[in-house]
Formats: structure tokens, C-alpha cells, sequence
């Protein structure tokens, strides 16, 4: 081999190397965007530099400095308090939220797939009726019915998700099933649900992570959507939605109070996708281009 | 094709069924009296036990379903609380705005994003492909209500280029109504832009991969017709249905959009009678969206199957 | 006249772990009108060179060395304009797969008027009578209506006749045709081997026939190149290389064909006697809440299998051979039928006491438990435990020599396509049935490998004393294997005979067919084992 032969070739489509942020975009960044996030979250829980809810009208409407980085509204609240408690509130929510949807639909879609018959045909109708209801439109309703709260939020997403990802459970243990190491610890005796617990859903989690991570940042992003009309977690809790919810009168004056709620919520998901991205080409490649949204 | 067609709308009767009622007992399911909850404190137990009787409540509740699904069938959801018009009419009167707002961005998204996303997969790896990406994960990852805040900051009250928020039918005065419609159609359009592009990147690189487009290569033909007949052809079906995904997305996110720009749509509706618990006016609205988008993901379905003809069987 | 010279052809591969040689310093020639057969295992980069010699290589895969010569010009320098022109009217390619390589939403005329239109400049009214009479000499029903359908409406064999329909009809000097028929049953395998060959002839066409069955490239090429991981061991007259193989690596692949075994053994009482299996599946429904439309996948069957023998099941895709073995140990549910082991119905152990080991070892095993777990599966459930039960699992893991100590905490990933299936083996033995179905369990792998677990799988059944029926579409392997033969046609069975009274004189019309459709190498048949 010469250097000169590999020169040489003409490319078929002048392929070259990975430029080098193309490398970098990768499961690294959207770690470490994530891990702010997650950080912020935790902080949120611990402490935070000024009270997120109680007003102080003596510093309404304060620009960004030193003692207040992101500025403070109309309430002369700390916006970077408000943030990083809202972050907490998030980051609770999301969490809940995709370990109910997750929860729920894997099992009844785990069991409803691999038994089949006449109760999955029925799971199977309830499903489509849900996913019916496009995007936020079930979360709405639920949180009309249930009046705002942050467990209506959780339930109201969580049973808006629940669908999506039961779907994707029963489809993939269909298509575990056939496969014959099932086949097998069915030939040794094994019984129905020792095979479906212990060969059948462990093949599934690959999906499941990949859905799992792109729903965290949906149901994010939906309970700050949620927030922002007034049908989340009541105010004053300190949330990103309800941030930009309030920033609306006063944005034109006091721009930071919409700046920074939406960028960080901005940043949440980037950190999220990029990292899902990376998730589901190492996982499930079959999965790529599948965007979960509300 | 037609038994195709037949096959797939039977398919969906039993799917609106659950829908009406899930719908139906929801509403049942909100704490308190329908019947106080529309007439105000002052009313006398008579007028409510009037209210009950009028609205059938004192019956059995499936009967009283089957009552009000016939009501609907017939074109009749009843009257708002809040207004007293008519429900179908003021949900008529509002889904033009929501549909022409939608139907723009989702041209929009679409026209831009297949080419994108097929040049992306074309030249994977390299610096349009990295451009394309990045792009299109940022924008993904912008909330649609802060980018319409942002965009009223920037266009409207920075520069002034453009009205800040409202809506003029373009039917009434052409140039105007467009202007109204530019942020808030931009703002829904490049995210579900990203949405598209992503997943038509997808779906090349699958295709790319096939023994066709190999055997289209080694027949000699040139890289463009290769790209366009062998290559965007077979991606683009799977990448049709995600249109029907994302017309999910903007029904769905009708509210938020319309609240960011005070765009009298049918989300906004949804939202106003979910604040003034107005409700034969939410289930008319949970009603209408979630037909239209059964309907829409029929006709997906169906041009699915115009663009893969294995699926016609 | 030389028409194509490769000449130290280097090829590498972009892994993780940095760029891999696939194919190392090969060369060969082809004269014009010659017939070249590339042999080779997975892995020897058979399929490479063929992709190489149009510049058709996938992402990840570079030439980084060597000229490849075509009527005296080096394709390799050659700019992309003058490469395209070279490919489909002067050399044209034949794809392995018949399922994916058509264009599923272009119509068969689109798809071969496309290549002679831009290439030759015909008009489309010239290329589709051109299109038509190839269709014609492809044997093809209805010419001028397969034009305006779709791939889909064609099966296997048919699309691998439109296949080489379209290369041919832009009349190329040389075909490379990558494992042409390696997806079709024997018969159609045959059909379209049978007529590559003859339309090859009448057009002067060259061909490089890159393949991993050594009988077929044996009866259509006249030289040969043997390679293993990328290098080419051995290079000559295939008929020479076959029959005195000179290269180690080749007298390995060469031996490990398939021998028919001599003599028969008495008649033994039966373990495994079925009577009327009859199997139905579901088919689709037309709306989700009607009734699903029958399919009979086996049709009244009885099959026996007496003590300590082999009975070998063949058929081709589709004949329910599969099903019927499944049926057999009670994994495919009967409509009708029954199965008595050792004379009774479905005993409650029965279980423990028949086993079955699969086909595709890479679906087989669970990819996410160790070998030593998978193995004692069935020790879990029958016993015997403790420390009983893991000399047991020792036993089994030494006789299939994957030793406990080695390869019992290794998941499958670890293993080889070989090692996994002795892992199949081993599990279904683990409890030592009675009874075992072996579902083709050695088509997926290579010919060296498959020898290796054929020849344990006899030593085992030597030692353990079981009962086997042999599912396989393989006609060579039943005949080196099975002391009875069964034949299945669309779910039932039309011959039954001794193994060696089946193949010397198949009395069944089908039978014949099938017997006559395996490649043969010449000379080689009747060499002992």
C-alpha cells in the first residue's frame, strides 16, 4: 500500500474524515448540558441565593448585575433563584412523569402483547382512541377536569404518554416473541410469565431507554407549555412556564424576565436531544428519526 | 387501492367511538353538578332540578351517552355557557384561522426539510451534514412559545417590521392578513422543520444503504436521478407520516401558539372555555381536534400507500 | 484476450479500532467470454472484490491499493463521468438479495428501460421492446404486463430473472454476479443458474460468479479463486482446485462437503410416533374484528421416529417442515393430531424429554445471559441441582467442547457463530431427551463450521443415545446424515424411504426435482468420508 494510491482514488462521494465538531456533538455535550441541568434540579432542592416566592417591592424590575445575575420582576424576586427552583420543579415533574408512562406502559403493553387475544384487541382500541388526542389536547382536558396542580401535572402527562410508550412496548415484545430464544425457554417449560419477565421485556429496554429520554424532554417541555397557559403548577411556584407566562406584560420593559426562563428550558433540551441522539445511535439505531413530541 | 381505502375508514370507526367516549366522561367526570356548575349560585333548587331534566341527567348514564352521541352525530354540540352560540358554529367560526396557520407551516416545514434532510444523508459526515444537524437539533430545542415571545421582541417591538400580535383574515385584506400571519407561521414551521429533516435524514440513510441504489449506481445512471428517483422516493413515504405527527403537534400546541399571538383559533377556544369551565364548548373542541387528526393520519396512511405499493393489498 | 486483470487489489475497512484489511494483495484475470468463480467464507471479502471492480464500495470501505484493469484502462483512476459509463453497458452486476435490490415503488419496465435510456440512449419506446424480448428470454409469463407491475408481485425467483433481464439487455462484456441465488430454494436456484448460463454463452458475456457454494461455481466456472479472510490461497482450473485441492484452507472447505454415509441400520420400536398433526395458523384478518382467513401450514401428517435414528425432513420454504418439527415437541399448536412418546400421549415430563435446537444461533440464545445460565435452563426446571446438576452442566459444556470454566460466563456476543450453536446444542441436551428436532441447525453457518457441528452432533448422539429428526432444505446433508429420509410438499408428505433407497431411486416426481437440483462436484461425489 502506498500513500499515493490512496490519494489517487477518486471518492465516490467525496467522502472525508468527520469534521472535528461533528465528533464533538456527541453523547459528551449533551451529558454535560444535561448534567447542568440536573445539577440545577438538585440545587434547587438545596439552596438557592434569594426566596424564589416571597415579593420584595423594593427591587421590582432590576436589570442583570452582580447581585442578581439574571435580573429581578415584577415581584423583585431573584430570577436565578426562580430558575434553578424551577428547574427543580421540572426536572420532579418530568422525572414522574416519564416513570408513570413508563411504568404503566410497559407492563399492560408487555403482557397485552405477549398473551395477545381478545384483552390486547381491546388495550389495543383504548390505545388508539388515546393517541387520538393529539399532542397536549389530553393533558388539557385532564388538567380542566382535575383544576392546576403538580400532580394533576404528572397524572395528566404521565396518562398522555402512557399510550405512546405502550404502544412501542407491545411492538417490540411482538417482535421478541418470535424470536426463538423465546421459543426455547418455552421448549425447557418455562412458564408464561417467567419467560415474558425474565427474556421477553429485558430484550425490550433498548427502545424503552431511547423513548424514555425523548419523553423527559417532552414532558418538560409540555408541563412549562402547561404552566404558561395557567394550567400547570399553580403560581407563584417558581417554574420556567410560569416565568414566561408572567414575563408577558413586561417583557418589552424588561426583556431578561423572558430571556432566561426560555433559554434555559432551551438548553434543557438540547441537552436532552443531543444526548438522546447519541443514545439511540449506540442503542437502537432502527429508532433514528423518530422524534417524540408533545 | 379502493378495498385498501374502505378497509382503513371501517378501521376507524371504532377508534372515533372511544374517542366519544372518553370525551363523554370526562366531562361527567368534573366534580359537581353540570347543572349548577351552568346556572349561577342565585338559581332556586327548582330552576337546577328544571336544568337536570332539560340536559336528561336524571337519567341513566348510557343513556344519557347515547342521547348526546346522537346529538353530536346530528351536527348538534350544544350551546355555550359562556356566549349561548351555538358550539358547532363557534368552532366553525374559529378553525379556519387555526387550519389556514397550520396548514402554511406544515407547507412550509415540508418544502424545506425533505431537500434538507436528503442533502444531510447525501453528504453524511460531512460540513452540510453537521450544518443541517445542528440546525435542526437547535431548533427542536426552542420552545415554540418563547421563539413567538422572542420573535415579538425582535420583529415587532425592536424593529417594528411587523404587527406584534392579532389576526386579519387574509380573505378580508390580503397583504395585511399575511403580515399577521408571518411570526406566528415561521414560529410553528421551523420547529417542526427540524422535526422533519430529522427524520427524512433518517430514512435516507436507510435507503441508501439498499441493494437498489447500488444496482442504480452500477447501472450507470448519474448520482441525480439516483438521489431522486431510487433515493427520495422510498424515504419520503416514512417520512410522510411523520406529517401526520406533526399536525398532532400543532393541533395540540394550537393553544400555546395562539395564546403567544392572540390569534382567535380553535386552541385558544379550548383554553378560554377551559378557563370559563365552559363545557360543552371544551368537548366540542377535544371532539373536532381529535376527528381531524384520526381523519388526517387516515389520509397519511393513504398516500403511504400511493408511494409504496406493497402496502396496497 | 485478457478482459479484466486485477492486480493486487488491497481494500480496507474503517472499524473502531482503525482501518482493516478485507481483501489483501489479490489478483486475478478474466479473459473475454471467460468464467471466474471467487469462493470464499463470510469474511474473505469475496463480495468486496466484485463491488470493487465497478467502484460500488459501501461507506467505510477504501481501495487502498493495486489496479484494476478493464480492456487495458485502470477503472480505478478513472473520473466518476467516465466510471458511470463503464458501469451497466459494459459491466453489469447481479445482487444477491432478489427481495431488496429492485426498486419497490417503480414499476419492472421503469426500473430496465431506466439504464439502457441513459446509457445507450435508446428511446423508452426502444427499451421497453428491448425490455420485452429479454423478459421473453428470461422466460418470463406475460413479458409486456410484467413491464407495468411492481416487484412485489413477483416472487424470488421471478425477480432474479428480471434482475438479470435488465443487466444483460445493455449487452455488458463482463457480469459479476454476487451470490446470485444464494436466497432461492434448490429448484429455483437451479432454474436460474441453469439460465445465467445459457444467456451468458449465447452472449459472449464474461463472467465472475462470486459465491460460497463451491459445487455450483464447479459446474459454471472454468477457474476458480479460493479466498480466505481476504487473501486469495489458491488460484486455478475450478475443476483441479476442487478435486486436488493443493492450499491447506482449501482441502479443509473441500472436505467439509457434505459425503453420503453408507449402510442402514435395523428397524428399532419407535419413541416419537405422530398420527394426524394437522397445524393452522391464523392468516390476516381483513378489519381488526374479523375473522382471520385459515392457513394450513401442516396438513394430516403421521411421521415416526424410532429408537437411536435420524430421520431427515426436507422440503423447500413454505412446505411446513418447520412447523411440523415445532409441532412435534409442542411449540407450534395442533388443530388435530396426536404424539406419543415412548407409547404415551404427551407425557407430563415431556418437556424434559424433547428438546429442539434452532436454526439462526444469533436469534437462539438470549443475548443478555451467559453461557452457563442459558445451558442450565432446563436443568432449572427438571433437576437434577445441586451439585448433581452441575457435573451434569459440565458434561455437556466438555462434550460440546465449550468447558464450563472457559466459556461458561461468556455472553453470546462472545462466541462465534459455531460456538453458539454448540451453545443450542448443549442446552436442548442438557436434560438428555429422548427426542430431539434439530431446525436446520447448521444452514446459517459456513461450510467449514457446519462440518464441525455436524460431526459433534453425531458423536453426541453416539454417546447420549437419542432420537433426531433433521429438518433441513440441504439435500447433501440429509444424505451424509439421516438413516430415513421424509419429503414434505405444502404440508404433507410425499415420499418416505431409507435414506440410501430415497436417493439412489426417488420414486416422487418432487423428490426428483429436488435431487436434481443440488450441485454436484464432479469427481468429488464419491470420495469416503
Amino acid at each position: 500500500m502506498t500513500l499515493e494510491a490512496e490519494t489517487r482514488i477518486p471518492d465516490r462521494r467525496g467522502r472525508q474524515r468527520r469534521p472535528w465538531f461533528l465528533r464533538q456533538i456527541n453523547g459528551t455535550v449533551g451529558a454535560a448540558l444535561l448534567a447542568i441541568v440536573l445539577i440545577g434540579a438538585l440545587m434547587g432542592y438545596i439552596w438557592v441565593p434569594y426566596d424564589p416566592v416571597e415579593p420584595n417591592f423594593l427591587k421590582r424590575f432590576e436589570a442583570p448585575s452582580l447581585a442578581h445575575l439574571m435580573g429581578t420582576d415584577q415581584w423583585g424576586r431573584d430570577v436565578f433563584s426562580r430558575i434553578v427552583a424551577g428547574a427543580r420543579a421540572s426536572v420532579t415533574v418530568a422525572l414522574a412523569t416519564v416513570a408513570l408512562a413508563v411504568s404503566v406502559g410497559t407492563i399492560v403493553g408487555g403482557l397485552s402483547g405477549y398473551f395477545g387475544g381478545w384483552a390486547d384487541r381491546l388495550v389495543m382500541l383504548l390505545t388508539d382512541a388515546l393517541l387520538a388526542f393529539p399532542g397536549l389536547l389530553l393533558a388539557l382536558a385532564v388538567m380542566a377536569v382535575a383544576g392546576p396542580s403538580q400532580l394533576g401535572v404528572i397524572v395528566a402527562l404521565g396518562l398522555s404518554y402512557a399510550p405512546s410508550v405502550l404502544r412501542l412496548v407491545r411492538g417490540t415484545v411482538l417482535s421478541v416473541r418470535e424470536r426463538e430464544f423465546v421459543e426455547a425457554s418455552r421448549a425447557v417449560g418455562d412458564p408464561a410469565l417467567y419467560t415474558l419477565f425474565r427474556h421477553v421485556l429485558p430484550n425490550c429496554t433498548a427502545p424503552l431507554i431511547v423513548m424514555g429520554t425523548a419523553l423527559f424532554g417532552s414532558a418538560l417541555l409540555a408541563e412549562s407549555a402547561l404552566s404558561f397557559l395557567g394550567l400547570g403548577i399553580p403560581p407563584p411556584a417558581p417554574t420556567w412556564g410560569n416565568m414566561l407566562a408572567e414575563s408577558r406584560g413586561d417583557f418589552v420593559t424588561a426583556p431578561w424576565l423572558a430571556i432566561f426562563p426560555g433559554l434555559a428550558i432551551s438548553i434543557a433540551l438540547l441537552g436532552i436531544n443531543i444526548f438522546g441522539d447519541a443514545l439511540r445511535d449506540r442503542l437502537d439505531p432502527r429508532m433514528r428519526g423518530l422524534d417524540v413530541r408533545p | 387501492m379502493w378495498a385498501h381505502v374502505a378497509r382503513r375508514t371501517a378501521m376507524m370507526v371504532p377508534t372515533l367511538l372511544v374517542v366519544s367516549i372518553i370525551v363523554f366522561a370526562l366531562i361527567r367526570a368534573i366534580p359537581g353538578d353540570p347543572a349548577e356548575i351552568m346556572l349561577n349560585d342565585l338559581d332556586s333548587d327548582a330552576a337546577i332540578t328544571a336544568m337536570r331534566t332539560e340536559l336528561g341527567l336524571d337519567r341513566p348514564l348510557p343513556v344519557q351517552y347515547a342521547i348526546w352521541l346522537g346529538n353530536v352525530l346530528t351536527g348538534d354540540l350544544g350551546t355555550s355557557i359562556r356566549t349561548g352560540q351555538p358550539v358547532a358554529e363557534a368552532l366553525f367560526d374559529r378553525l379556519g384561522v387555526t387550519a389556514t396557520i397550520t396548514a402554511l407551516a406544515i407547507g412550509v416545514a415540508v418544502l424545506l426539510a425533505i431537500p434538507a434532510g436528503l442533502i444531510a444523508a447525501w453528504k453524511q459526515d460531512t460540513l452540510t451534514d453537521a450544518a443541517i444537524i445542528g440546525v435542526s437539533i437547535l431548533f427542536l430545542s426552542l420552545p415554540s412559545f418563547w421563539l413567538g415571545l422572542m420573535m415579538i421582541w425582535l420583529f415587532a417591538i425592536t424593529l417594528g417590521w411587523l404587527p406584534a400580535i392579532g389576526f386579519v383574515s387574509i380573505s378580508e385584506d390580503f397583504v395585511g392578513g399575511l403580515r399577521y400571519l408571518i411570526m406566528p407561521v415561521a414560529t410553528l414551521a421551523l420547529v417542526e422543520m427540524a422535526v422533519v429533516a430529522r427524520m427524512m435524514r433518517a430514512q435516507t440513510l436507510e435507503v441508501l444503504r439498499l441493494d437498489y441504489v447500488t444496482h442504480a449506481r452500477a447501472k450507470g445512471l448519474p448520482e441525480t436521478i439516483v438521489l431522486t428517483r431510487h433515493v427520495a422516493r422510498n424515504a419520503l413515504g416514512p417520512a410522510v407520516t411523520v406529517i401526520g405527527l406533526i399536525l398532532g403537534g400543532l393541533l395540540g400546541g394550537a393553544s400555546v401558539t395562539e395564546t403567544v399571538f392572540s390569534i382567535p383559533g380553535i386552541g385558544r377556544l379550548l383554553v378560554d372555555a377551559i378557563y370559563a369551565r365552559d363545557y360543552p364548548v371544551l368537548q366540542g373542541c377535544l371532539l373536532l381536534i381529535a376527528f381531524i387528526y384520526v381523519c388526517v393520519n387516515l389520509l397519511v396512511d393513504l398516500a403511504y400507500a400511493v408511494l409504496d405499493p406493497r402496502v396496497r393489498l | 484476450m485478457t478482459l479484466v486483470s486485477v492486480e493486487g487489489l488491497t481494500i480496507a475497512f474503517d472499524t473502531p479500532d482503525g482501518p482493516r484489511r478485507v481483501v489483501d494483495d489479490v489478483s486475478f484475470s478474466v479473459p473475454a467470454k471467460g468464467r471466474l468463480g471467487l469462493i470464499g467464507e463470510s469474511g474473505s471479502g469475496k463480495t468486496m472484490i466484485g463491488r470493487a471492480i465497478l467502484n460500488l464500495l459501501p461507506p467505510g470501505a477504501r481501495i487502498v491499493g493495486g489496479r484494476i484493469l478493464f480492456d487495458g484502462e485502470d477503472l480505478l483512476t478513472l473520473e466518476p463521468a467516465a466510471m458511470r459509463a463503464v458501469r451497466g453497458s459494459r459491466i453489469g452486476m447481479v445482487f444477491q438479495e432478489p427481495m431488496t435490490s429492485l426498486n419497490p415503488s417503480l414499476t419492472v419496465g421503469r426500473q430496465m428501460t431506466e439504464g439502457p435510456m441513459h446509457q445507450q440512449g435508446l428511446t423508452r419506446a426502444d427499451a421497453e421492446r428491448a425490455a420485452r424480448q429479454m423478459l421473453e428470454r428470461v422466460q418470463l409469463r406475460d413479458p409486456a404486463g410484467a413491464l407495468a407491475r411492481h416487484p412485489h408481485e413477483f416472487s424470488g425467483g421471478m425477480r432474479q430473472r428480471i434482475m438479470l433481464a435488465s443487466v444483460l439487455m445493455m449487452r455488458p462484456a463482463l457480469l459479476i454476479a454476487d451470490e446470485p441465488t444464494t436466497a432461492l430454494d434448490a429448484v429455483i436456484q437451479k432454474e436460474v443458474m441453469d439460465l445465467m448460463s445459457r444467456l451468458v454463452e449465447e452472449e459472449g458475456t464474461a463472467l465472475i460468479l462470486v459465491s460460497h457454494d463451491l459445487p455450483l461455481v464447479a459446474q459454471h466456472t472454468n477457474e476458480a479463486v479460493i479466498l480466505q479472510s481476504g487473501r486469495a490461497v489458491e488460484t486455478g482450473k475450478t475443476g483441479q482446485i476442487l478435486t486436488a485441492p493443493r492450499d491447506p484452507y482449501t482441502k479443509r472447505l473441500v472436505d467439509a462437503l457434505p459425503t453420503p454415509r453408507k449402510g442402514r441400520r435395523a428397524a428399532t420400536p419407535p419413541v416419537v410416533a405422530a398420527r394426524g398433526v394437522r397445524v393452522v395458523f391464523e392468516g390476516r384478518r381483513k378489519l381488526p374484528w374479523s375473522r382471520p382467513a385459515p392457513v394450513v401450514a401442516v396438513d394430516n401428517v403421521d411421521i415416526e421416529i424410532r429408537e437411536g435414528e435420524i430421520v431427515g425432513l426436507v422440503g423447500e420454504s413454505g412446505s411446513g417442515k418447520t412447523t411440523l418439527g415445532r409441532a412435534l415437541v409442542g411449540l407450534a399448536p395442533m388443530k388435530a393430531g396426536e404424539i406419543r412418546l415412548d407409547g404415551a400421549p404427551r407425557p407430563p415430563d415431556f418437556r424434559r424429554r424433547m428438546q429442539i435446537i434452532f436454526q439462526d444461533p444469533y436469534a437462539s440464545l438470549d443475548p443478555r445471559m451467559t453461557v452457563a445460565r442459558i445451558v442450565s435452563a432446563g436443568l432449572r426446571r427438571f433437576g437434577p441441582k445441586g451439585t448433581e446438576g452441575e457435573k451434569r452442566l459440565r458434561e455437556i459444556l466438555d462434550g460440546v467442547q465449550l468447558p464450563l470454566d472457559t466459556y461458561g460466563a461468556r455472553l453470546p456476543h462472545e462466541l462465534s457463530g459455531g460456538q453458539r450453536q454448540r451453545v443450542c446444542i448443549a442446552r436442548a441436551l442438557v436434560t438428555h431427551p429422548r427426542f430431539v428436532v434439530a431446525d436446520e441447525p447448521v444452514s446459517a453457518l459456513d461450510l467449514t463450521v457446519q462440518k464441525e457441528v455436524l460431526t459433534l452432533l453425531a458423536d453426541l448422539r453416539e454417546r447420549l443415545g437419542f432420537s433426531c429428526l433433521f429438518v433441513s432444505h440441504d439435500m447433501g446433508v440429509i444424505e451424509a446424515l439421516a438413516d430415513r429420509a421424509v419429503v414434505m410438499k405444502d404440508g404433507r408428505v410425499v415420499e418416505r424411504a431409507d435414506c440410501a433407497d430415497l436417493f439412489a431411486a426417488p420414486s416422487h416426481a418432487y423428490t426428483r426435482r429436488l435431487l436434481d437440483a443440488v450441485p454436484r462436484v464432479p469427481g468429488a461425489v464419491e470420495r469416503p468420508i
